[in-house]
């Protein structure tokens, strides 16, 4: 069973966040990125950050008819990526561990220029709730202690 | 795919940018890009960076870029 350690982070306002790092690969794109387990999350998303940084046409798909979402009171389109997405995580022994999940989406914002993007930069990339259901994951986060990791059967 | 070692090596940047995390934000760094555990950019926006670095010769896609948010700043997810 490969034990996965997640990162804890003061990300906001001084709150303990969970991040996965993790190798993105999809298709010809393989990058890495900082994932924050977020539970109240029922989607994976790559953030629009990560698709400007991995070259998707966001700007082309912020003007497509797509599911709309909202992220920390950001307004978005959530398109799939389809199949074929793989991330590369490492466990607790730093072996490599491969995961293959085709339900990750990206975010493009509902209107694509320059104050609308630098407005949600800040948001990562997100690792939901679908996915841990989907990878029959467990999840042990014990803040005070600073434990965090991800069980994977 | 990567080599192994390219994984490790991004999961300890990712481990260094942890435990140095405060040290950043405190030292008012609003972007920065970390590679082999220390800070090779810094920038005020995200954009900004992606030129930085591609002018550095840095592929955007291998290096670690994350925008810190100030201690003021929250927002509910």
């Amino acid at each position: 069973m490969p034990r996965i350690p997640l990162h804890i982070r003061k990300f906001l306002t001084s709150q303990n966040m969970l991040f996965l790092p993790a190798i993105f690969h999809h298709n010809t794109i393989v990058g890495r990125v900082e994932f924050l387990l977020d539970t109240g999350s029922p989607f994976t998303v790559l953030s629009p950050r990560e698709g400007l940084r991995f070259r998707y046409p966001l700007k082309q798909l912020s003007k497509l008819p797509s599911a709309a979402c909202q992220l920390a009171g950001f307004k978005f389109k959530r398109h799939s990526l389809g199949v074929g997405v793989t991330l590369t995580v490492t466990d607790n022994k730093m072996n490599p561990v491969l995961i293959k999940y085709d339900s990750v989406g990206l975010l493009s914002p509902t209107k694509f220029d320059d104050i609308n993007l630098e407005e949600c930069e800040k948001i990562p990339s997100i690792i939901g709730v679908d996915f841990l259901e989907a990878k029959d994951a467990t999840l042990v986060f014990n803040p005070k202690r600073k434990i965090a990791y991800l069980d994977l059967p | 795919m990567m080599s192994d070692r390219a994984v490790i090596s991004l999961t300890e940047d990712s481990k260094w940018l942890t435990e140095h995390y405060e040290e950043v934000r405190n030292n008012g760094e609003k972007v920065i890009a970390v590679k082999e555990k220390r800070v090779i950019q810094k920038a005020s926006s995200y954009g900004e960076m992606l030129k930085k670095l591609e002018a550095d010769g840095e592929d955007p896609a291998f290096v670690l870029i994350e925008v810190i948010p100030s201690k003021d700043d929250g927002f509910i997810l």
